[in-house]
């Protein structure tokens, strides 16, 4: 079986770009492959590297949070540090010291004894503290409550966002990720279904809302998705005169949580 | 190589039983033969006393190589311990990608866990074994000075060999270079639990020796004969025989008992232990062992560099 199948995408440098699948779509083999954790056939060059043949020198420009890098209980907070400071070139230890002096966490600290919230602090604090160009998260949020979620969002576009470098994370939580994406990439059966600027999507894509009485009409334009909502139908549209379904009701912006529904579930009946 | 020298001291982190272990066996070693007040005997395998004619420089070089013993047994058993666990634990605690999103490749990574198992462990059991000598000798003349062990005739204080420097650094010398030899020629059994280590998702115990065990006995039953127990097994006795000439016909033997104090002040000629590198390392079941552990650590490499979760 084949995880990705012929998924081809390109990231331009300083953008956030939101991998978004459904569980198995392939988004974490997608990003293991880009990361070199994973051995995949085709054309892959990430920063002019080849992950699957350079993954040492590719990991010194990249770092990566995910859900299954949990960091070892064992380890000292300030260990943690020191061992950062002396493996990875490229590692800052003084920004990592002042980023986990606004924290509650203690150096002395080991990890099992920090709550997952402060886990998930201590984590940001190392990669933040790396200069790299890429920045890779898989579900670095997953399990954390919503003030953990919102401080991880708010410090990554605050401390780390530059512009130049670009970051690509997937989560389930589209809503939370949604207004710090540049990018959106949706990934269905190892395809990519969707590759789009945020900024296109508003153009590219529009909701209808209509009354049933201007359903048969608004059908009759091909939207890509429809379902109803208390009694009025929700319809999607691609590529669609505004003017022409503005007549029909009342037209929006889909939000991209919709949007990868309308995507994935296929056309409207 | 800053960043190898802090590999292994994330090994040392995390195995915190590597120093745990050497220094309780130091702090024990040292106060029971403090308290100790018989004396120390030495023999040949024959059964006759050969302390009587023994230097006491060479009572102490062999009180200082007996007093080693339980740090390299312990040290062998750590070794296992380690090297079985080593590479397992960073896929049991999934902290195996955390590890590999830092710019150390997977070789190096191996290499650190190889040369803590292999090199870090035995040598830290030669050192602490040293300082625990090295204590004991001066503790024991302490006691003596003080007055206290109720044998007053030198050089055995309280009846434990007397502190001799040169027997001392012989035994030291000696020590070490049988640690260096045991190294080399137990590397396969560290090449292959470290690829055990890579390979096994779940009981690493039953993987490392089930296997050689059960071939073993299988081949016992099949065909009467006993080639895999044959190429398993290294014996300490054979690297002994290679690594030293002119070992004596019988193994020197040591014990703790009461009686008149062992004796002996000809001249000082140590124990009759004659280092032979060369024939070490001319040996081709040396050289035969390190190629297999080569191919053993290549694997776990491998192994290592596939593991992703």
């Amino acid at each position: 079986m084949r995880a990705l199948d012929g998924a081809s995408f390109k990231v331009d440098a300083g953008r956030i770009v939101g991998l978004i699948g459904r569980n198995g779509a392939g988004k974490t083999t997608a990003l293991k492959s880009i990361l070199g954790l994973t051995q995949c056939g085709g054309e892959l060059r990430v920063l002019d590297l080849d992950p699957r043949r350079h993954r040492d020198a590719l990991m010194q420009q990249v770092c990566f949070i995910a859900d299954t890098a949990v960091l070892p209980r064992w380890l000292r907070v300030d260990r943690a540090v020191d061992f950062m400071a002396s493996v990875h070139p490229r590692f800052k230890r003084q920004r990592a010291e002042e980023f986990l002096a606004h924290t509650s966490i203690r150096t002395t600290s080991r990890i099992g004894e920090l709550s997952k919230g402060m886990v998930t602090q201590l984590h940001l604090a190392l990669i933040l503290a790396i200069d790299a160009r890429l920045l890779v998260l898989d579900e670095p949020t997953l399990g954390l409550d919503l003030l953990y979620r919102r401080q991880f969002y708010d410090t990554l576009l605050n401390d780390y966002f530059d512009h130049e470098r670009t970051i690509l994370l997937t989560t389930h939580q589209v809503e939370e990720v949604e207004n710090l994406l540049t990018d959106v990439l949706f990934i269905d059966q190892g395809r990519i279904v969707l590759d789009s600027t945020v900024e296109d999507l508003a153009t590219r894509f529009a909701q209808l809302q209509v009354a049933p009485a201007q359903l048969a009409a608004a059908r009759a334009l091909g939207p890509m998705h429809e379902r109803e909502l208390m009694g009025r139908h929700v319809l999607l549209f691609e590529n669609r005169e505004r003017a022409a379904l503005e007549s029909l009701g009342e037209v929006g912006t889909p939000s991209v949580a919709d949007l990868f529904v309308a995507r994935v579930q296929g056309a409207a009946p | 190589m800053k960043a190898f020298a802090m590999l292994l001291r994330r090994e040392v982190w995390e195995h915190r039983v590597l120093w745990i272990t050497p220094a309780a066996i130091a702090a024990v070693m040292f106060l029971t033969m403090l308290i100790f007040t018989g004396y120390v005997h030495l023999g040949y395998g024959d059964g006759q006393p050969a302390d009587a004619t023994m230097h006491y420089g060479a009572a102490y070089e062999l009180f200082v190589l007996a007093t080693a013993t339980p740090f390299y047994i312990a040290a062998g058993i750590l070794a296992v311990i380690y090297l079985l666990d080593c590479l397992y634990a960073d896929r049991r605690d999934r902290s195996l990608l955390f590890w590999k999103s830092l710019p150390v490749a997977d070789h190096t990574v191996v290499l650190s866990k190889l040369c803590t198992g292999l090199v870090l462990i035995p040598v830290s059991a030669w050192i602490a074994a040293g300082a625990t000598s090295l204590a004991l000798g001066l503790g024991l003349a302490l006691r003596h000075g003080m007055g206290f062990g109720g044998v007053e005739s030198l050089p055995h204080w309280g009846g434990l060999p007397g502190w001799h420097a040169l027997g001392w650094l012989q035994a030291l010398a000696t020590s070490f270079y049988i640690t260096l030899a045991a190294l080399l020629w137990y590397a396969p059994y560290a090449g292959y639990l470290l690829m055990v280590s890579a390979w096994a998702h779940r009981a690493v115990y039953a993987w490392a020796f089930l296997p050689p065990l059960l071939a073993s006995i299988l081949e016992r039953l099949l065909f009467h004969t006993g080639y895999v127990a044959q190429l398993t097994q290294r014996s300490f006795r054979e690297l002994m025989g290679l690594s030293f000439s002119h070992l004596g016909q019988n193994d020197l033997w040591l014990s703790l008992q009461s009686g008149p104090p062992p004796g002996g002040v000809g001249p000082y000629h140590g124990l009759p232990l004659q280092p032979d590198p060369g024939a070490l390392l001319a040996s081709p079941a040396l050289w035969a062992g390190l190629l297999v552990a080569a191919l053993f650590v290549w694997a776990a490499i491998a192994l290592r560099r596939r593991a992703d979760a």
